[in-house]
């Protein structure tokens, strides 16, 4: 694994939504096989500097690159995980597994694509829902199939948008230890985009913390620290949250004369993807 | 139809999911009835109608067992069943050709902003204000009295039925799901078919089913005019001459294909195609 090759390079990137300025001269590199986490504020375009990354997002000045070349050609050496699990219904959980290698692979032998499909729900621990219809799974195991489509067409790159923000408590934390786990078995690279800070602290090799708009990077902070991670316990960890979370205040409400784009709480553009993009609850900032 | 009414029929809900109390001879007793209203109520009217038949003059009221003999001769019998056989196909190609273009029409419109306007806002409300007794005529101008004149008139009339229902299934595809195919194919041609012609698939047995009731309406019609065979010319044709017991077999005839049509074709080819539904339906709810 080439650990310091970097992957994504962002090179003061701007972007404006019907003349507001999001994103304001954003520059970052993600090193090849690492977990980074884009924390911010709700609406300060992580979603969409991921999908910049994923090249769903052409239009922006700056650059940006994956793997060298521009995110566009790069597409097959990526997979997307969003914020609902985007399942089709008309599938069960084992050929929704195999629906993004069908898409991606149109070639293959419907019996191989099955074959690995399968290998990857098992993976995901649902092995037994492979005949599921997604009205018959919980919101949990959607997701979790939705990670497994990911998987299934084997990206050097996983960029996940809040997978994890509509579910329960439980159901979270639970599927965190399984991206990471799943994280280091395959070496792959992972960007994942958080508005939740523990989130963040408990996932991260490094994360990369996101002002309010116009938005530039506040901080890359390096977490450095083992895994499984316990945040209550480790000081370390504990002091990196209050560091991330008094950076986080400083961005809970515009001071006075901060040269933002003048507004209090601006509706969020209507650009990126459409209903429910940026719906989630309001950033997690205190405990 | 019959099963529609089956399935949503108290007993049966009760039948499916009531508590065990349910009485076995209180469905039975129950479903008697409702045979009784399905079934014996025509078979009674019929009656009825064989009674008055010896009272009224033949050209009111023919012998139903003379019309009866005379539809099964429409459908069997060599001398007559080309006049059915010919109208089915033109109805059936009318059908498949106005689907096929109007889904096009719209996909256009979709796709192409430039077009858009052309053809929701002017060609479609031409064409749905369009009487089709003018383009019966028209067509006889324009084609003589030919095959392509008959299906060019039940064309035209239901073409708007088709694009305005796959206007709406257009409007009403997923973003999200597209996003998401995007995000792992650069393919449109796959896209289309692998998620938007599913998604559009409820949509087009709609237009299927609209358009074959209504093109046999409209069948006559062309048929009067524009053609020397088929179902409409009979029609016409017994009219001038009388023959009462061919006009009334020539209506039986249509109930009968358009009938037979919708259990034989439509109802089991949609159950098979949207088979996840019942699956879906038959598999645990979630708790």
């Amino acid at each position: 694994m080439q650990a310091a090759a970097p992957i994504v390079q962002f090179g003061h990137v701007r972007k404006q939504f019907a003349g507001r300025p999001v994103l304001d001269g954003i520059s970052f590199t993600i090193r090849r096989g690492e977990f980074a986490c884009l924390l911010g504020p709700s609406g300060c375009g992580k979603s969409t500097t991921l999908r910049m990354i994923g090249g769903l997002l052409r239009e922006f000045e700056g650059s940006v690159l994956v793997e060298g070349t521009r995110p566009e050609d790069r597409w097959r050496s990526l997979a997307f995980v969003f914020q609902s699990p985007r399942l089709v219904h008309w599938r069960t959980a084992l050929d929704n597994v195999a629906f993004g290698l069908e898409l991606r692979e149109p070639g293959m032998r419907a019996e191989e694509r099955r074959r690995a499909a399968l290998q990857y729900l098992v993976m995901m621990g649902l092995a037994l829902d492979a005949g599921k219809y997604p009205a018959h799974l919980s919101g949990g195991e959607r997701q979790r199939v939705a990670f497994a489509r990911a998987l299934a067409v084997d990206p050097a790159l996983i960029l996940m948008d809040e997978p994890f923000s509509d579910l329960d408590v439980n159901t979270r934390e639970r599927l965190r230890d399984q991206v990471i786990t799943i994280w280091q078995a395959t070496g792959k690279t992972i960007v994942f985009v958080t508005h939740d800070v523990d989130e963040a602290v408990y996932l991260a090799d490094r994360i990369f913390v996101f002002s309010r708009k116009p938005t530039q990077i506040l901080r890359i902070l390096d977490v450095g620290r083992p895994r499984p991670r316990d945040l209550e316990r480790d000081p370390a960890l504990a002091e990196l949250r209050r560091e991330v979370r008094a950076l986080f205040a400083t961005q809970r409400e515009p001071p006075h004369g901060f040269p933002s784009a003048g507004d209090g709480q601006p509706p969020e553009p209507a650009g990126p993807r459409g209903r429910g993009s940026w719906s989630g609850p309001a950033p997690r900032l205190g405990g | 139809m019959a099963r529609l009414k089956e399935l949503s029929s108290p007993e049966e809900r009760w039948g499916a999911s009531g508590p065990a109390g349910s009485s076995g001879a209180g469905r039975l007793r129950r479903t008697a009835q409702e045979r009784i209203a399905t079934d014996v109520i025509p078979a009674l009217i019929l009656l009825a109608w064989y009674l008055a038949s010896f009272r009224a003059p033949e050209y009111v009221l023919p012998n139903p067992l003379s019309v009866i003999l005379l539809t099964l001769q429409l459908l069997a019998d060599p001398a007559l069943f080309h006049h059915t056989y010919i109208s089915l196909g033109r109805v059936i190609a009318a059908v498949l050709i106005a689907l096929l273009l109007g889904s096009s029409l719209v996909l256009l419109a979709r796709y192409a902003p430039l077009a858009r306007g052309f053809i929701v806002r002017r060609l479609l409300p031409f064409l749905n204000a369009f009487p089709t007794l003018g383009w019966a005529i028209l067509a006889v101008y324009w084609f003589g009295v030919s095959d392509p004149s008959a299906i060019f008139v039940e064309v035209a009339i239901l073409l708007p039925f088709s694009m305005i229902t796959m206007w709406e299934g257009m409007k009403a595809l997923d973003e999200e799901t597209l996003e998401m195919a995007w995000s792992f194919t650069r393919n449109r041609w796959i896209i289309l078919r692998k998620v938007i012609f599913p998604l559009l698939l409820p949509y087009i047995f709609a237009v299927l089913r609209i358009s074959y009731g209504v093109a046999w309406k409209v069948a006559l019609i062309a048929e009067l005019f524009g053609s020397s065979v088929g179902l409409g010319y009979l029609l016409n044709y017994s009219r001038n001459q009388f023959n009462s017991p061919m006009l009334f077999g020539t209506i039986l005839v249509i109930i009968v294909l358009v009938y037979l049509m919708d259990r034989l074709g439509f109802e089991p080819l949609e159950r098979r195609m949207m088979k996840y539904r019942a699956e879906a339906q038959a598999g645990p709810p979630h708790v």
